[in-house]
């Protein structure tokens, strides 16, 4: 079950792989003809989805209710 | 929520590692040649590019510049006129292929060529990028030869090169937002 945001991972994802492709042949990191150019934007669609998933982020309703002691009448 | 936290955070340094070994740690691959021919290109410098270099080295060129190319199909000179035809592409990512630069086609009794050449790489085309794969092929009298080399203009990343670090910035960024919990999730 995705408890983030799976719409935002693969569009982010995508152009993030995108960018970081063509970032790194700009600044002469990799070869035009590189696999990387089409890899990285696979592996950002494959990130966007994981973290949609795991969603370790924002505020999560268990753990806050943990943290927050019981009133205490006798306080 | 916090373990989660260093837990993911953890996994992204860890992705991000693997990755960087990965592009970095790129295998050494030589020279794809076929055919018996043989040649050079010598830029100002001077910068020489010959047939048996590696792949792997890439070769920085001016961006302007007048060449002096010599080239040999090491084949025996015909009686008469036979048709050839060959060209240079410039290697693009997969799926993309390959991009003509320039090709050529014709009849000749000649089995060798040297000269001189001009050119200027226009303004647009980014300096100081990652290497482009550069072959030229060419095939005459039932001979093909197919001599690949490495080459990258020489110059600095221009404002192309910030402006797709920040895009790339901008959207990782909306990578890790995917990862915020949806409201009543």
């Amino acid at each position: 079950m995705m408890k983030g945001r799976p719409v935002l991972g693969v569009v982010s994802g995508f152009f993030f792989g995108v960018f970081a492709g063509i970032s790194l042949f700009l600044w002469g990191v990799i070869d035009l003809h590189s696999v990387w150019l089409w890899v990285l934007p696979l592996a950002g669609i494959v990130l966007g989805l994981v973290m949609a998933a795991w969603a370790p982020f924002g505020s999560d309703a268990d753990d806050s209710r943990s943290r927050i002691p019981p009133d205490d009448p006798d306080r | 929520m916090q373990r989660r936290r260093r837990y993911a955070a953890f996994t992204l340094l860890a992705s991000v590692t693997m990755l960087s070994v990965a592009v970095f740690a790129s295998p050494v691959s030589a020279e794809v040649i076929e055919g018996p021919c043989t040649g050079s290109a010598t830029f100002s410098g001077p910068i020489t590019v010959t047939e048996s270099q590696p792949l792997d080295v890439t070769t920085i060129v001016p961006a302007e510049d007048t060449v002096q190319y010599v080239g040999n199909l090491n084949i025996d000179p015909p009686s008469d006129l036979v048709p050839f035809a060959g060209g240079i592409d410039v290697a693009l990512p997969p799926p993309f292929g390959g991009w003509t630069v320039v090709s050529w086609t014709g009849d000749t009794v000649e089995v060798s060529d040297s000269g001189s050449y001009a050119y200027a790489v226009p303004s647009w085309v980014p300096r100081g990028t990652g290497g482009l794969k550069v072959t030229a092929t060419h095939t005459q009298q039932g001979t093909t030869c197919i001599v690949a080399v490495t080459m990258a203009l020489d110059g600095s990343p221009g404002a192309g090169a910030f402006i797709g670090a920040a895009a790339a910035v901008a959207f990782g960024v909306g990578t890790l937002g995917a990862g915020i919990k949806k409201k009543g999730a």
